[in-house]
């Protein structure tokens, strides 16, 4: 009975440290899914600015990264104005993708 | 019930040669299941110091004002009371006095005001339809409630994002498609009769009202494409001059995105122009079916 215990014991807290550790590792809670979406929305964003080259790729780099930051601080529970806010980004992804514009100043 | 009602319908037609009596009898006895769903949650009564007897003169209307952009507002409706007197008859007429006289924030799209652009599409009175072209109620007892086109985003106020009914309308190649060059390279020749096929078909201004209005576009507007598009489809494929038909219909075949009819019939209730979506859609179906038919018979050879 006693080893029994022991055993548990080690395997308890071998199991607790692995998960503090992982833990410190991430830093953070897990994302939401909304989170999600929008980081998946940023990465897309950031890639197509990669796409293109010069002066044009620098001005987007900074009007994505501005938009993306100008909203950063809303509260995660407003879903309303964050899937409103996601919308409007992505419309205008799709006209900057489709259109043949060069720059945004 | 339709049949029935379509039976009332025409036996009336021989009374009053009026269409539009006919189709106020159909209209009324959907409007009202219609209205009945409408649940108004939280009315905020624009500050006017009106007084009781004022306020029994005039019409209230009940507008449905939301900013999402902004982080503390919510959806709400607003009521504000106008004197039908001093204004032309129609829902856009009395929108804009409010626009201009009580709150030039509310936002709302409108082009025209003759029912050609299809820009002011919202929803009157519980049904969907073109406010510079429909006649505001003028009983005083009832509010008017006014909101923007059902089940789709909103971008602030009556205004509507209708990027998706946009594309879905890009997919079915709204334009004429032809194989062969013009003959005598002056113009495409096309007899009467084919030209009367295209009636009630071309006049459609893409107002969205039809699609906004059919609960199988509300439950699956990815999927099914909508009565606006399909009568649009429609319109090209019984087009005498479009060469590439059996392309068209191969494209709706395959997608089985036609599908989702029911035959609910609200897109022809709702149409601001009078035209009949649900027959052209029925009689897409059946174009579809004969070719899968024609298909599916070459194939066996």
């Amino acid at each position: 009975m006693i080893i029994q215990n022991i055993k548990s014991l080690k395997i308890y807290k071998q199991n607790f440290r692995s998960s503090q550790q992982f833990l410190q590792s991430t830093k953070h809670m897990a994302f939401s899914p909304l989170q999600l979406e929008i980081l998946k929305f940023y990465r897309q964003m950031l890639k197509f600015a990669n796409t293109k080259v010069g002066p044009s790729r620098d001005s987007l780099l900074v009007y994505i990264k501005g938009e993306f930051r100008k909203n950063q601080e809303i509260p995660k529970r407003q879903f309303r104005r964050i899937e409103y806010l996601l919308r409007q980004g992505q419309n205008r992804y799709a006209i900057l993708k489709d259109g043949n514009i060069d720059q945004i100043r | 019930m339709f049949r029935k009602l379509s039976s009332l319908v025409r036996i009336s037609k021989f009374f009053h040669s009026h269409e539009d009596s006919a189709q106020k009898v159909f209209r009324d006895s959907i409007s009202s299941t219609v209205k009945g769903v409408q649940q108004i949650n939280y009315v905020v009564e624009f500050d006017n110091n009106l007084s009781a007897e004022e306020k029994a003169t005039q019409k209230r209307f009940l507008v449905y004002r939301y900013d999402p952009a902004d982080p503390e507002d919510f959806p709400k409706y607003v009521s504000y009371y106008v004197d039908l007197k001093k204004i032309p008859p129609m829902y856009l007429d009395a929108i804009l006095y409010i626009k201009d006289n009580y709150d030039s924030s509310l936002s709302l799209r409108r082009s025209c005001r003759e029912g050609i652009c299809g820009s002011c599409a919202m929803n009157c009175d519980g049904l969907h339809s073109l406010a510079c072209i429909k006649a505001i109620d003028t009983d005083l007892t009832k509010p008017s409630i006014i909101t923007p086109l059902g089940h789709m985003f909103v971008v602030k106020d009556l205004v509507v994002d209708m990027t998706n009914f946009y594309t879905q309308y890009k997919t079915i190649d709204p334009f004429l498609k032809r194989k062969s060059p013009k003959p005598d390279n002056k113009e495409y020749y096309q007899s009467p009769e084919d030209r009367k096929k295209l009636d009630m078909l071309y006049e459609c201004v893409l107002c969205a009202c039809c699609s906004t209005s059919c609960p199988s576009y509300w439950w699956h507007p990815d999927r099914y494409l909508g009565p606006a598009v399909l009568m649009q489809a429609y319109r090209w494929i019984v087009d005498s001059r479009d060469e590439y038909t059996d392309e068209r219909l191969e494209k709706l075949a395959e997608d089985m995105r036609v599908d989702e009819c029911q035959n609910i019939g609200m897109c022809t209730a709702t149409c601001p122009k009078g035209l009949d979506p649900q027959k052209s859609m029925n009689h897409l179906m059946k174009l579809i079916d004969d070719f899968k038919e024609r298909r599916g018979a070459q194939e066996a050879l």
